[in-house]
């Protein structure tokens, strides 16, 4: 049931990160001063998936589960973002990996502590997928290219990772009374 | 946890991080290649999408149109702004043809004239009624010019000048209390003596000495006789407005009313030069 939640939720916010562009379109051929908001626009969609694998890298006691969640949301993100097949079924799970091996020896339990984990997860985000698109992808110059979306891109990611974060520990808050019925 | 749950996990994960590592490369060159589950996933997700893109571009489309009234707003005030400074532009081009217009004319007069002259334009009017004089700024600097010079402008006599002062000049006008014009009336060649009457609320002119056996009728136009020198001939200088005949006396009551509109004076000549076949003596 928390499972299908997740995923449940994990879907809706890529839908919702795939629209998310629209409401700041508006911005974009706006000059004020002669500035073009392009420039500001250019790669802040955040990544509102991302923060839920996190939080389950750090809340989610099991591997499988935590694996198999960050595998579907990552394909959710293939599938609906349109970008090249498998790039985030990989690079989700491998967040999620990395965020679990630094959460066994950091305490990240707070939010204070999660909102810095959203801001280099997104950055190792980045990372992996410009890695994976230099190693793999036809043209060596697009990651190169697209290396001044990451830190804004982590930056949004950041602020709204708090709103996931409250968004997944509710998940996580309203299943547990069934499991502890269930196993009482 | 059992041992084999722990591997199990871990092997997992390693699949979970290899499948799709293996597959990247593939996906990568084609990413038109899906698979089954892939395309069901995209099938369903499709109807949901396009929903929430309706929904988000119904949002996008209220904020554009504010966006886009800003700017017609700007574009609003930016084109106002272009359209009076074009209004300024047309007035200025619309004056600048009107003096164009009436320079060609008085270089028509000068040129009828055909005496020596000097033109001028009106810099500023007498600041109070009691005296109807005009300053005048000559446009040939270093023309001589002399008190009393008659001052014409294309409808008729303006005045003469009072004070010189360097390349201005002060001239009194035809509608002060102080100045005359010998006159004759076109039509009849009456003859008479203009005179202003200093009237603060009209600009009229008294004609004297006019015989009250003459011909002279409202309308009539008064030109300059001649006599004195001073103005050149048949230079206009009132029409007539009133005519009172009384059965007694000698002379007839004339008011006139110039014919250059002193409002609106702008340019003028000061005849520097003597007139032609001026009678050299006044009438009796």
């Amino acid at each position: 049931m928390r499972s299908a939640a997740y995923v449940l939720v994990g879907f809706l916010l890529v839908l919702l990160q795939s629209i998310l562009y629209r409401f700041w379109a508006p911005l974009v051929p706006l000059q004020p001063f002669g500035f073009p908001l392009s420039r500001l626009t250019l790669g802040i969609t955040p990544n509102l998936v991302l923060p839920l694998v996190l939080f389950l890298a750090v809340q989610e006691p099991s591997l499988a589960r935590g694996s198999l969640l960050s595998f579907c949301l990552g394909w959710g993100i293939d599938v609906i973002g349109g970008g090249p097949a498998y790039l985030y079924r990989f690079t989700m799970v491998a967040v999620w990996w990395f965020t679990r091996m630094v959460s066994a020896r950091v305490s990240m339990q707070t939010l204070a502590s999660r909102i810095p984990l959203a801001f280099v997860g997104s950055l190792l985000e980045s990372f992996i997928v410009l890695t994976l698109l230099a190693i793999f992808g036809p043209d060596a110059q697009r990651p190169v290219e697209l290396s001044v979306q990451v830190l804004p891109r982590a930056i949004t990611t950041t602020l709204f990772a708090p709103l996931i974060f409250s968004l997944a520990a509710r998940i996580q808050l309203e299943s547990r009374p069934q499991a502890s019925s269930q196993t009482s | 946890m059992s041992f084999y749950k722990r591997y199990r996990d871990i092997f997992l994960v390693i699949l979970l991080l290899a499948v799709p590592f293996f597959f990247l490369r593939t996906a990568i060159s084609r990413p038109e290649d899906l698979n089954a589950v892939d395309r069901a996933l995209t099938t369903i997700a499709s109807p949901i999408q396009f929903a929430a893109s309706a929904a988000a571009r119904t949002v996008s489309g209220v904020l554009s149109d504010y966006f886009a009234w800003v700017d017609v707003g700007k574009d609003n005030d930016r084109l106002s702004r272009e359209v009076t400074r074009l209004e300024n532009e047309v007035r200025r081009l619309a004056s600048l043809e009107g003096e164009n217009e009436r320079l060609r004319k008085l270089l028509g007069l000068r040129e009828s004239l055909g005496i020596q002259t000097a033109s001028a334009v009106v810099t500023t009017k007498a600041p109070t009624e009691f005296f109807r004089v005009a300053h005048l700024a000559v446009d040939a600097p270093g023309t001589e010019l002399k008190k009393n010079m008659p001052v014409i402008a294309l409808g008729g006599v303006v005045g003469l000048l009072k004070v010189v002062t360097g390349d201005t000049a002060t001239v009194q006008l035809v509608v002060d209390a102080g100045f005359g014009v010998d006159v004759v009336v076109s039509r009849t060649r009456a003859r008479g003596f203009a005179r202003g009457i200093g009237d603060e609320a009209r600009y009229i002119v008294r004609v004297q000495d006019v015989d009250r056996t003459d011909d002279v009728e409202v309308g009539d136009l008064l030109v300059t006789s001649g006599a004195g020198c001073r103005f050149p001939k048949d230079i206009a200088v009132a029409k007539v407005t009133e005519v009172v005949k009384r059965d007694f006396g000698s002379y007839q009551e004339v008011l006139a009313q110039p014919t250059v509109d002193f409002s609106r004076l702008e340019e003028v000549l000061i005849i520097t030069g003597e007139p032609r076949d001026c009678e050299a003596t006044p009438r009796k």
